[in-house]
């Protein structure tokens, strides 16, 4: 899969910590969680999704153990860290700003405001 | 996933994901590899439950990985971070890198400078600017080298 049809630029970690602000979770429940709820107009390649982990566990936004399974292996939970909220909710408002911004660029009504 | 040919796919992609996470720890190579077969496991059998013979599930769950080369390095730069310094989440320990480096080779010149001066310092701080730009060097050479990238 190229890039083109995997998430712009610099979205991948936003996405991330969104879905696990929620609860901890696997990365393959990870990717499902953002393709269900953008209602698969987004989809997250396992190509960024898991390079994009360890960057947010080595910057400690997030982290992962081990956790074993009733029936079954054990698998890697990832859990969001409190360093990881503080990030989140800079960037979920960094991304409103830019949303509205653009939004008046291009003649749309602001976010959450009647046209 | 027992379809021989499946298996055999998959392990193709892992033997050259396998090259490209040679740099990492054993165990850090181990658990990334369990949690994508975890994934690709997972993956497939979504596949199969759509209707999918095994065989195509596989390859359609790994057209979705993408290239093992392009993957294994991308995961390699980031599970690493900056090759040389020890983790510092502020950063300082670049600049703790470059005072070292440059320190080390300008301290190097200037020893050699007396060895070759017969032990006369002030002649020997003449070479110094030399292990001074050899050490800068170094170190601009590993910033370059361990900038992490985010292409995606």
């Amino acid at each position: 899969m190229s890039d083109e049809h995997e998430l712009k630029k610099g979205t991948t970690p936003l996405l991330i910590l969104a879905v696990l602000a929620e609860g901890p979770r696997h990365g393959y429940a990870i990717a499902r969680e953002v393709e269900r709820r953008s209602q698969e107009a987004l989809r997250m390649g396992e190509g960024a999704l898991y390079p994009a982990l360890r960057a947010l566990e080595r910057e400690k936004l997030v982290v992962g153990t081990w956790e074993v399974q009733p029936s079954g292996p054990a698998r890697r939970v990832y859990a969001i860290t409190d360093e990881g909220r503080t990030k989140l909710a800079k960037q979920v408002d960094a991304w409103q700003r830019l949303v509205d911004a653009v939004g008046r660029v291009i003649g749309g009504a602001p976010h959450g405001q009647p046209a | 996933m027992d379809n021989p040919r499946s298996v055999a796919l998959i392990e193709v992609y892992f033997a050259r994901l396998d090259t490209q996470l040679r740099p990492l720890p054993e165990e850090q190579r181990r658990e990334l590899e369990q949690e994508l077969r975890q994934h690709l496991a997972a993956l497939v059998a979504a596949h199969e439950e759509i209707g999918r013979s095994p065989e195509e599930a596989t390859a359609a769950a790994l057209a979705r990985f993408g290239d093992p080369v392009r993957i294994g390095r991308r995961l390699t730069r980031e599970a690493r971070g900056r090759r040389w310094c020890s983790p510092a989440p502020d950063g300082s320990s670049r600049w703790v890198r470059a005072a070292l480096l440059i320190g080390v080779y300008t301290g190097a010149w200037i020893f050699g400078g007396m060895m070759k001066t017969g032990g006369a310092f002030p002649a020997s701080l003449r070479e110094a600017p030399w292990g001074t730009l050899i050490g800068l060097a170094m170190w601009l050479a590993e910033q370059r080298r361990s900038r992490p990238r985010r292409d995606a």
